[in-house]
């Protein structure tokens, strides 16, 4: 039976159908193992691993891949819309310090516990505006809650927009690249305009871009991926928060610096397993206060283990369930995925 | 003393903005759910219009076969109007005479603009005043699969939204200048189940962003006040820039008084995520009748923004005075008394209630001809009936509130009672099958006010009030469909002086905003609205 619908796919190479399964296993992949913009605290540090999963990130990269088995580009053909939707939740708990030191002597000391649940739907929208050229909007629906602090939050996250672009069409065997840019505004509730005691944000509070390539080859019945990306975040001025005794006025993020890579392998034709790391390199958060005062948060690394599962459960339907582990301090705890294509009549590509 | 005086104030100008975001959330609450629905009095919970049956009852959605789309666009004229007289027995504010001093005694108000709330940018004047405001009202698609008894359906509407903008030199700029509410459905999936021939059900979940922004000019018309304005009377302020008490009081600094501005207030806050949802049922036992019911839960937000309040030159310049002169300094430390600041602005975050709303009606074809509707409507306004803010700092006025209602407000938060009763409404409406392509409609609902007696004021203005329509349904083609309406409210209160604390009390130690104290306000609220919307398959 299994054969059957191989035919009927138009996939007549076990590599093909093997890559068909794994399309779509990587979408959950990559969600919230992303860069970490601010250091600021580690709370900022988790704003920024939350919400960068429109990056480029294995999913795509694989998907791109398992496409080119059948065409040259290994993105959206020209004229096509794809819609999907995901849901992570993340958890993150820990001790924060907030500590003040001036000319040797502590002013301000507070060890306060953390628990924070992220719940995030969001709604990804591809369109293939050329063949090798695919523009897409990702709109995440963020709901928080501080069980520690009896906080929560519902709100819009930080809507982004990407455009991908292939060079070279793809060649069987051959390694493909795809170069990607994104663009992330500050449509959440940023973490710099809130009542810190009081509120949670659900943005990162600053407009980004980020630049990259990502690249995979097929080694039946693996493929194997990598990415790489730099990503500058707008500085943010005109702030009014009370940081304490201050008044916190400007926030310059810094850069990220951010590299993936894993493996896909395809158990069956129903089943596929993937595994990927992600790693994160965010330069020093600066923030300027009314006093005149300044603040650096020092550079930090983070990093996040992803394992997912893929499952075909139609012919057209492949739903994703992933889990995943911090491996530093500003990572989450661990995270658990699930993403499926959403195929309303004539709106979406099958 | 004074200081009390002006914390009241202001905790008062806060009020009626929060209150007036109540007020309105009742008004606007289902005024423009769909022409069908406007035509016929809003008695359609047993017979959803169209894809709006997303709203008045999900489980409607199982009437549309196929796959349809539906746009509506509204053209609206509203007019707040509002007078203040200085009534028969006169008024005085410690000894000074309101038709004398009152800019606004025997003046009328009158907003026509529109104002709107715009995410990313805050509270927008529209530009100028239009005959029509026009706007789309909703917009939505249903499928259903051949031979399915499932039918998803999702679509976008505007939930709630009021919203006007007062002239810079209005009389009626001291209980809200600008203001918009809002709450906007963006994202509404629902799936309808044909149960059997007789009964179809339906759920769905709504993600709304829900905004209030306003702008106020603040006075202070209290007896307090006044007594400020007649020592600077009696110290000469006016001729002599001199402090006659210098160095140990000092009054001169800016000139205070009843009628005086204080400053302007701006508010502003959003929670651009709300969930809520909602689930109904039809019965249809017969061909001819048909019962329905809806609910729909509501939500607790948790809003955040900014509020700013720019004071006067004159009014932080007496401060300041006050405060450098020697008992003036001495009087701040034990009172808290305002520092003379010229601006105060906060990051705030405030509990708020989308009310839940539950409705039935039936719906019966009583003639071939002639079809009735009945509902009734239940909105759970009392659920806002507190309303808890939070500021990020200490603020001045909220230093001074403090001494006057230690149970209400502490340096960094204010717990504001607002005068809310739950809500009944009964709609009845009448559908005339003229063809079998045409269908005239006609409606009114009978709308309650929310606001319990005492409460009155200018800051949501609409009280008891009759919604009329007329409509129509036509069938202009095999798959597309159009309804039409016009419909008009009108709605008018009288508010004799001192008879509303959030207006025109006069006493010494009322906490409520009465920025037109000891005078008679009559206040008159019209809408027109038209509205169409197409249906169609794709």
């Amino acid at each position: 039976m299994r054969h059957k619908k191989h035919k009927e796919a138009g996939l007549n190479q076990p590599l093909g159908c093997a890559l068909i399964l794994i399309i779509a296993m990587v979408f959950a992949m990559a969600t919230s193992v992303h860069a970490q913009e601010n250091g600021a605290s580690v709370d900022e540090a988790r704003e920024a691993l939350s919400k960068q999963e429109d990056d480029e990130g294995s999913e795509e990269q694989l998907e791109e891949v398992f496409q080119a088995a059948e065409q040259n580009y290994s993105l959206l053909e020209a004229g096509r819309h794809s819609l999907n939707y995901s849901f992570n939740y993340s958890y993150s708990g820990d001790q924060r310090l907030d500590l003040e030191v001036v000319n040797g002597q502590v002013r301000n000391l507070d060890v306060t516990p953390s628990a924070t649940h992220n719940f995030t739907n969001s709604f990804s929208y591809d369109f293939g505006f050329k063949d090798n050229l695919t523009i897409g909007t990702r709109i995440p629906l963020v709901s928080k809650f501080d069980t520690q602090e009896e906080l929560n939050a519902n709100g819009v996250g930080d809507i982004s927009v990407t455009t991908r672009w292939q060079p070279n069409p793809h060649v069987p065997g051959t390694m493909s690249t795809t170069l990607f840019s994104t663009l992330s505004t500050k449509t959440g509730v940023s973490p710099f305009e809130i009542d810190v005691n009081r509120q949670l944000s659900t943005g990162s509070g600053y407009y980004s871009i980020a630049g990259g390539a990502s690249v995979s080859k097929v080694l039946d019945p693996v493929v194997l991926f990598g990415s790489g990306s730099l990503r500058y975040n707008h500085t943010v001025k005109d702030l009014n928060q009370v940081r304490g005794a201050r008044l916190l006025e400007e926030v310059d993020p810094g850069f990220t610096l951010s590299s993936s890579g894993g493996f896909s392998y395809s158990l069956s034709y129903d089943i596929s397993l993937s595994m990927s790391v992600q790693l994160t390199y965010s330069d020093e958060t600066v923030l300027r206060f009314n006093d005149g005062t300044e603040a650096a948060a020092s550079d930090q690394m983070s990093g996040l283990i992803n394992m997912s599962l893929g499952t075909r459960v139609s012919d057209t339907t492949i739903v994703n369930t992933s889990v995943g582990f911090g491996l530093t301090r500003g990572a989450p705890d661990f995270s658990v995925g699930f993403s499926m294509p959403i195929n309303i009549s004539g709106l979406s590509e099958s | 003393m004074r200081a009390t005086g002006a914390g009241k104030r202001l905790l008062g100008a806060i009020v009626l903005a929060f209150v007036s975001m109540g007020a309105f959330g009742q008004a606007e609450f289902q005024l423009l759910v769909h022409p069908k629905a406007s035509a016929l009095g809003n008695a359609v919970t047993a017979d959803p219009p169209g894809i709006m049956a997303l709203r008045r009852n999900p489980a409607g959605l199982s009437r549309l076969e196929g796959r349809q789309w539906e746009f509506g666009l509204v053209a609206a004229r509203t007019v707040f109007e509002a007078e203040f007289s200085v009534p028969d027995e006169g008024c005085d504010i410690f000894g000074m005479e309101c038709a004398e001093h009152d800019p606004a005694a025997n003046s009328k108000s009158r907003a026509t603009r529109g104002a709107l709330f715009v995410p990313g940018v805050g509270l927008v004047k529209l530009p100028k005043e239009a005959p029509f405001d026009g706007a789309p009202t909703h917009a939505g698609f249903s499928v259903q699969p051949p031979g399915s008894k499932l039918t998803f359906g999702n679509g976008a509407w505007m939930e709630v939204y009021a919203g006007f903008s007062k002239d810079d030199d209005d009389p009626g700029r001291y209980q809200i200048k600008d203001v918009a509410l809002q709450r906007f459905t963006y994202f509404a999936p629902t799936v309808a189940y044909q149960v059997n021939d007789n009964w179809s059900i339906g759920a769905g979940i709504n993600f709304s962003h829900h905004a209030f922004g306003a702008t106020q000019d603040l006075r202070t018309p209290n007896m307090l006040v006044g007594v400020g304005a007649t020592l600077q009377d009696a110290f000469g302020c006016d001729e002599e820039k001199n402090e006659p008490l210098a160095p140990w009081l000092a009054l001169c600094g800016g000139k205070i008084g009843p009628w005086q501005d204080i400053g302007v207030l701006e508010l502003e806050v959003e929670e651009t995520l709300s969930p809520s949802y909602r689930f109904g049922v039809l019965w249809e036992p017969t061909d001819w009748f048909t019962w329905g019911a809806q609910y729909s839960s509501g939500d607790d937000m948790s809003l955040s923004g900014e509020l700013g309040i720019d004071y006067t030159e004159d009014w932080s310049g007496f401060w300041q005075s006050v405060n450098s002169s020697v008992l003036g300094a001495i009087g701040s430390a034990i009172l808290s008394l305002p520092s003379g600041i010229p601006k105060e602005q906060a990051n705030i975050s405030l509990q708020e209630t989308h009310p839940q709303h539950f409705s039935t009606g039936i719906s019966a074809r009583v003639l071939p001809w002639l079809t009735i509707n009945t509902d009734v409507d239940y909105v759970d306004m009392n659920s806002q009936e507190f309303i808890d803010i939070k500021f990020d700092r200490e603020l001045e006025f909220l230093n001074a509130a403090r001494i006057l209602a230690p149970e209400q407000v502490t340096p960094t938060s204010l717990r504001l009672e607002r005068n809310k009763k739950d809500v009944w409404s009964l709609g009845y409406g009448a559908e005339f099958h003229v063809s079998s392509r045409l269908d005239l409609r006609a409606g009114v609902q009978h709308r309650n006010n929310a606001i319990r007696k005492g409460g009155e004021n200018l800051s949501g203005p609409l009280w008891d009030a009759n919604l009329y329509g007329v409509g129509l349904g036509y069938e202009w083609s095999q798959n597309t469909h159009i309804d039409m309406h016009a419909s008009w409210l009108k709605s008018s209160k009288k508010i004799p002086a001192d008879s509303s604390c959030s207006i025109n009390c006069d006493n010494i130690t009322n906490i409520v905003d009465n920025p037109y104290a000891g005078l008679d306000v009559y206040a008159e609220t019209h809408a027109q609205l038209l509205g169409i919307s197409v249906r169609s398959r794709f």
